[in-house]
């Protein structure tokens, strides 16, 4: 048995079957957002280094390759966001308008709770990257020297139950189905709840789910550039 | 595959040295974002294989940050803790976030043009 913990391949191949394992069973299940394979990948393998009680760093020296990419992948963010670029510049500056506030109010805003409530700081500054798409989240963590998974943490543990709330919001702000409403709607989904955001948007319209890949793309690249000169220059 | 993954890898290193060699605030993975995006508006089009390796790394996206999730082993203690702190601000500054975008585009957007 310890033969078998010792060796990192056990934490690579337990990462990938849990994240296979619970695709698997979110695809067999109807796609519903509660089920979303990376939150219970992560649970997964938080029970598996406690259990065994080998260490994270131990864990890491198997789950490290999948950790590697993050950086790869983050370059990669480019291809989506040019393929939207005749999208973009239909509307430009209402886009680009929009996206920056909503970077700064995200953060704001969401700083500013934290503070209020007297968390400790490693929190209060996680907490800003809240709706930045998890790679640029995490290399955003790296910079300011907040612990990675934090800022992981906040990114979903967060978004998931108010996801399930956004259409009752929606319905409250009087949104109708006209384009610019569903554009609207895609570009705030897409802004604030990312990733999960982008699914829910392409099961309202493929205009919405566009529009949300935009505000995905754009929140990431202007948090990834703002928040830790922000934060650098202000808060550390 | 190759030629796509030696763009990828030399576009990160390349924005890592910008961004330990001048010492900014922007990470590197994302200034390496910001060249690839600016190589392709340059080309006017993307490459097949940096379009392959792009697309396939993104469409599992998902898998790459779960190492980095179960960090959260280190910090379960601070988490519970905290439980309620973590809730009303993401709740607080998502609602309001959501609404003000929803707002904004609204009455900045030229309407029905598409």
């Amino acid at each position: 048995m310890s033969a078998l913990l010792q060796d990192p391949l056990t934490s690579l191949l337990i990462t990938l079957l849990a994240f296979y394992g619970f695709g698997e069973v979110q695809k067999k299940l109807g796609g519903h957002a509660m089920l979303n394979p990376v939150v219970w990948a992560i649970i997964t393998c938080v029970v598996f280094i406690k259990v065994s009680g080998i260490s994270y760093q131990h864990y890491m020296d198997g789950a490290g390759i999948i950790h590697f990419l993050l950086g790869p992948v983050t370059v990669a963010l480019a291809v989506p966001l040019y393929r939207l670029l005749g999208t973009i510049s239909k509307d430009a500056k209402a886009i680009l308008v929009t996206i920056t506030l909503g970077v700064l109010l995200s953060a704001f805003s969401a700083y500013a709770i934290m503070v209020f409530m007297g968390a400790e700081q490693d929190m209060q500054l996680a907490v800003t990257s809240k709706s930045v798409t998890a790679p640029i989240a995490i290399e955003i963590a790296r910079k300011i020297g907040t612990p990675e998974s934090l800022a992981v943490l906040f990114v979903f543990a967060t978004n998931i139950p108010w996801l399930l709330f956004t259409g009752v919001l929606f319905k409250t702000l009087r949104l109708k189905n006209t384009q610019q409403d569903e554009r609207a709607q895609g570009l705030a989904l897409g802004t604030v709840c990312h990733g999960l955001g982008v699914a829910r948007a392409f099961q309202i319209s493929e205009l919405c789910g566009t529009y949300a890949v935009i505000g995905m793309s754009l929140m990431g690249i202007l948090s990834g550039i703002l928040l830790p000169i922000l934060i650098l220059t202000f808060v550390l | 595959m190759i030629k796509g993954f030696i763009v990828l890898i030399g576009l990160l290193l390349f924005g890592n040295l910008i961004s330990e060699g001048l010492s900014l605030p922007v990470p590197g993975s994302v200034i390496g974002m910001v060249l690839l995006f600016l190589g392709l508006v340059f080309l006017k089009r993307v490459p097949e294989d940096v379009g392959k390796v792009s697309d396939g790394l993104i469409a599992q996206i998902g898998l790459l940050f779960v190492p980095a999730g179960a960090g959260i082993s280190l910090y379960l203690g601070m988490i519970a803790e905290s439980w309620l702190v973590i809730i009303l601000a993401a709740l607080g500054s998502t609602v309001l976030t959501i609404i003000f975008t929803v707002l904004l585009f609204k009455l900045l957007s030229k309407g029905d043009a598409t």
